[in-house]
């Protein structure tokens, strides 16, 4: 830490200090470094004390420089020494607050725009903080990481079991290694049976996890073994959900499945692994089963004391080749990666949160920017005031401290009024994402955010503060001699300056906005394939224990389905082993009838597997293209194996010939799997979410193969929800144990795999909104004040004959001459940044000529209406009145 | 000169006679902060030999870099005549009125 205490404090110096201070101020702290480095009792805090030195050097000497050049710098020094201090401080807070009272108007602006752009950027914080700041809920949560399978391309992919405990058992980077699978599980307890998610994972993951269970005991290797008794720990809420914190649970048996298990312990809320998981059960595995070309497990690893991701990284990375290497054919060319557990959870959201953090960085700077704009307006109203002090006597230092007292009041009020705003704001963000946060994340405001946001309330005040304070009392001398009747020239460029910044940024986020609405246009064009109207989608599973083989499963998907078509208002039943839209597929080779691969290496094409039954398609409403839809005689017994395609399917298989009656098989062309015949084709459909574009689809019927889970549709002439109720009671009745769950109708399963592109391009939209107001404030101001100056010159040109026209134009010209070199900055900006925004756009470009024309044209008529207004103002000037104000 | 020391200033100067030939920067700093027990910053400690020097209180010579500086010069102080009187007016001034207030006896 010395050495990088120390390292910042030499850049202070080379950044912060005039050439001519370097060489012996630099000395001088740089041999009472190494005194200290050299003495133990010190030692430790000789960076920092370098560094401190070092900040205050800058700040100080810089300020002395300028100050000993001034004039008045002896009244200064002793203002300075004198102990006055503190109470003159008091009164420059009054004052400040007495003149901030007087003026309203500027006082109200001024707040408003801080409030708006410091809540802004509160709100974003918070998220981010939220996400990647706060510790994850478990003891040195940093030291969890992910290990995953990495193919021989590049891919990663979830790990073999027998892969994970070869990578256990050669690797020394991690103190354990545990794997695990997702799963949601049929609870039955006293009550009704609910579903819970919940995880399969070998006895190390609580070694890994290191959380003391609150009752009870986590699960340990020796729970794993094959004879073990079958064991479950509970989250604290599914123990006061369900078994209404019972305190003699640890012991009693829960029947998971249909299978009793035997409750070890209970983990204390808001524990949750992964992110949303309430019920643990141990693995129970007999390596000898295992077989390595299976992949589904997660890996989750806690690094050994002192070891970096980096060198676990390069450990598994050899670790990994190593076995692939000696299972060639499931895993050749295959290792293994690390990564942190939080970024893995993360995943795109992480970028997605750094790129509205860098939006509301850029509103934020235009609130910053119009601040100091009034104040510089207001500074410029107050020469004489000025003028008059430095007559009185008041050095230059205090005339900036009066100055910088009055912003600093400003921006903590502002900064107050802003954390109200976020606070808001965070909750309206989250009440429009209708997806389930991951309860790892705690968007609650923490000793992180208010440091944060004081620090950026401070930087607000000294940057909006200093300029126009350091600007009005630039040449006192000047000042005290005119009166305060001359302003400095300097003063307006500076203000052009601002304005040219905040045109620039406003269109860099406009032009984000458009796109992204664009973009949103584009998605909700996006047609789903399906009818939503009426329909109710709901999910079950089936224990393997009940539901051991085909007749058992068979008979319960028609019972069921008989029932279904028995309840009251149903237009049609069906089920369907993965949903559209909802999260879940299954993907598997297929070959088509002649099909050859081009050599060894080649693999057949790709397609989503899913089943059936015979109502499935008219229910949803997925248009039958060609041939027929499966009827009840596509069951097992039936002759003829058959399967229905979808448009895609049809297109890329057998591209110009009807598909009926071809046949095709599962896997590879030599497999022993029997040909399927094509009886139908339909439409496509986007079936993993509205963003991915279909996939080809082959579709068996249910009766040739019956999923464990599935998803039951129906569809009724009045709403889906009046639905709800009696389709419970037709599973009920079929078997009591078996809870209903993801119960929603079709429109919302849409929904909720579709909200973020609205979300975002509003968002986008607000900020952007925001961006534009402030910056045409902001033009307006500097136009007015400089009207208000140019007055006289105005009168002058009047009264020699120019028409109002003309004055109004030259006041116009001017003003759009900033906007258009604002313009064009901002445009070089936008081309530069907007490719960050390419995923999120729906396939609109990035560099989409109409949305910058128009954004850029709106933006153009916007800063015409706000210099056009004090425009007029000056055109109705009258000569002689105009004459006589000087 | 006829102004006054400020406080600190009269701390530089005192600072100033003790080290003689050693005094720059930071053993004036390290000798106030030793004996008064006071933080006071490197930067504070130069605002005010410079400004002690413009008063003609002070004067500063370049002295030869050494390698325990990185290679960097010295800027040594000494005090002039004009600084030895107006630390001894202002000390005196100050005597004048702490006298026989009993104040020596509590410091």
């Amino acid at each position: 830490m010395n050495r990088l205490a120390s390292v910042l404090g030499r850049v202070v110096l080379l950044v912060g200090l005039k050439r001519e201070d370097r060489e012996y101020l630099r000395g001088d702290l740089e041999e009472e470094l190494r005194h200290r480095l050299d003495d133990p009792a010190r030692r430790d805090a000789a960076g920092y004390w370098f560094l401190s030195q070092a900040c205050r050097a800058a700040l100080s000497r810089r300020v002395a420089r300028r100050l000993h050049s001034d004039v008045i710098a002896r009244r200064w020094s002793r203002d300075r020494t004198g102990d006055g201090l503190m109470s003159s401080w008091g009164q420059d807070l009054r004052f400040s607050l007495r003149t901030l009272v007087r003026a309203p108007g500027f006082t109200l602006a001024a707040l408003l725009t801080l409030a708006l752009g410091i809540g802004a950027t509160a709100t974003m914080f918070t998220f981010l903080n939220g996400m990647l700041l706060k510790p994850l809920p478990y003891p040195e949560g940093d030291r969890l990481v992910a290990i995953e399978h990495v193919s021989s391309r590049g891919g990663v992919a979830r790990a073999n079991y027998l892969n994970y405990l070869d990578w256990a058992a050669r690797s020394t980077s991690f103190e354990s290694m545990a794997a695990y699978y997702e799963t949601s599980f049929n609870l039955s307890t006293i009550a009704e049976p609910v579903r819970a998610q919940g995880i399969v994972a070998t006895g190390e993951l609580f070694r890994a996890l290191e959380v003391e269970p609150l009752m009870g005991r986590g699960l340990s290797p020796a729970d794993d073994r094959v004879d073990a008794p079958r064991a479950v720990v509970l989250s604290e809420r599914v123990w006061e959900r369900s078994f209404e914190r019972d305190p003699d649970i640890i012991g009693t048996d829960v029947r998971l499945h249909g299978r009793p298990y035997t409750v070890v312990g209970v983990m204390p809320s808001p524990f949750s692994f992964p992110e949303t998981g309430d019920i643990w059960v141990a693995a129970r595995i007999d390596p000898a089963t295992m077989d390595r070309a299976n992949q589904y497990w997660r890996v989750v690893g806690r690094l050994a004391e002192g070891v970096s991701r980096a060198t676990a990284r390069a450990e598994m990375a050899t670790v990994g080749a190593a076995v692939a290497a000696e299972h060639p054919l499931e895993h050749g060319g295959s290792s293994a990666g690390v990564t942190s557990l939080r970024d893995k959870v993360l995943g795109e959201n992480k970028a997605t949160a750094l790129l509205f953090m860098g939006v509301v960085i850029c509103v934020q700077l235009i609130a910053t920017v119009n601040v100091s704009n009034l104040l510089l307006a207001r500074a410029t109203g107050r020469r004489q005031e000025v003028a008059v002090r430095a007559a009185l006597g008041a050095g230059r230092g205090r005339i900036v401290r009066w100055l910088m007292t009055e912003s600093l009041v400003l921006a903590v009020a502002g900064g107050a009024a802003g954390v109200a705003l976020g606070v808001r704001g965070r909750d309206l963000i989250i009440s429009v994402v209708p997806e389930e946060v991951p309860r790892w994340f705690d968007f609650s405001v923490d000793y992180r955010v208010l440091l944060f946001l004081v620090a950026l309330t401070a930087l607000n005040g000294v940057v909006f503060g200093l300029l126009p304070a350091m600007h009005a009392t630039r040449d006192l001398h000047a000042a005290i001699q005119s009166g305060g009747q001359r302003a400095p020239s300097g003063r307006l460029r500076l203000r052009s300056g601002l304005v040219v910044a905040e045109v620039a940024l406003a269109l860099m986020l406009l032009i984000g906005a458009g796109l992204m609405m664009k973009g949103l246009a584009n998605f909700q064009r996006i047609d789903p394939g399906l009818q939503t109207a009426g329909v109710l989608t709901a999910r079950l599973s089936l224990p393997a224990a009940t539901y051991e083989g085909a007749s058992e499963r068979g008979a319960f998907y028609r019972d069921v389905l008989e029932r279904g078509e028995r309840i009251a208002g149903v237009e049609s039943v069906g089920a369907v082993a993965h949903l559209p839209y909802s999260n879940s597929g299954s993907v598997t080779l297929v070959s088509p009838e002649g099909f050859e691969l081009e050599d060894e290496n080649a693999r057949p094409p790709q397609v989503i597997d899913n089943i059936a039954s015979a109502g499935y398609f008219e229910t949803i409403g997925i248009p039958l293209l060609q041939g027929r839809a499966f009827n009840p005689t596509d069951g097992a017994e039936a002759a003829e194996r058959t399967v229905i395609i979808n448009r895609l399917a049809a297109e890329r298989f057998w591209p110009d010939e009807s598909p009926v009656g071809k046949r095709l098989k599962f896997g590879f062309p030599d497999d022993e799997s029997p040909w399927l015949t094509v009886v139908g084709v339909v439409d496509n459909v986007r079936h993993w979410n509205m963003r991915n574009p279909a996939w080809p689809t082959v579709y068996t019927p249910l009766g040739q193969r019956w999923p464990t889970t599935a998803h039951l549709v129906l569809r009724g002439a009045q709403s889906p929800l009046a639905l709800v109720g009696p389709v419970r009671d037709a599973v009920d009745a079929v078997d009591s144990d078996l809870p209903l769950y993801d119960v929603s109708p079709m429109a919302s399963v849409i929904r909720a795999s579709s909200w973020q592109p609205s979300v975002f391009s509003a968002m986008f939209g607000v900020f952007a909104a925001l961006a534009l107001g402030l910056s045409s404030i902001g033009l307006y101001g500097v136009v007015s004040f400089s009207v208000g100056r140019r007055t006289r010159e105005m009168g002058i040109r009047r009264a020699l004959g120019a028409l109002s026209v003309d004055v109004t134009r030259l006041v116009v010209g001017d003003a759009m001459r900033l906007v258009g070199i604002g313009v064009a900055v901002g445009l070089v900006g936008a081309v530069a940044v907007m490719g960050l925004l390419q995923s999120l756009l729906n396939g609109v470009s990035a560099y989409d000529a109409s949305t910058y024309a128009a954004v850029t044209l709106t933006l153009a008529g916007v800063a015409f209406l706000a210099a056009w207004v004090p425009g007029r103002r000056a055109a109705r000037v009258q000569p002689v009145v105009a004459l006589k104000t000087d | 000169m006829a102004q006054n020391l400020g406080e600190f200033e009269q701390l530089i100067l005192l600072a100033l006679m003790r080290l003689s030939d050693d005094a720059y920067g930071m053993s004036v700093r390290t000798e106030i902060s030793s004996r008064t027990g006071r933080d006071v910053s490197i930067s504070a400690v130069y605002t005010t030999l410079e400004r002690l020097e413009t008063k003609g209180h002070a004067e500063s010579y370049v002295g030869e870099p050494t390698a325990r500086r990185g290679g960097r010069r010295k800027k040594h102080y000494r005090m002039t005549a004009a600084g030895v009187t107006a630390l001894e007016r202002s000390y005196q001034a100050l005597h004048e009125m702490a006298s026989g207030l009993g104040l020596e006896s509590i410091s």
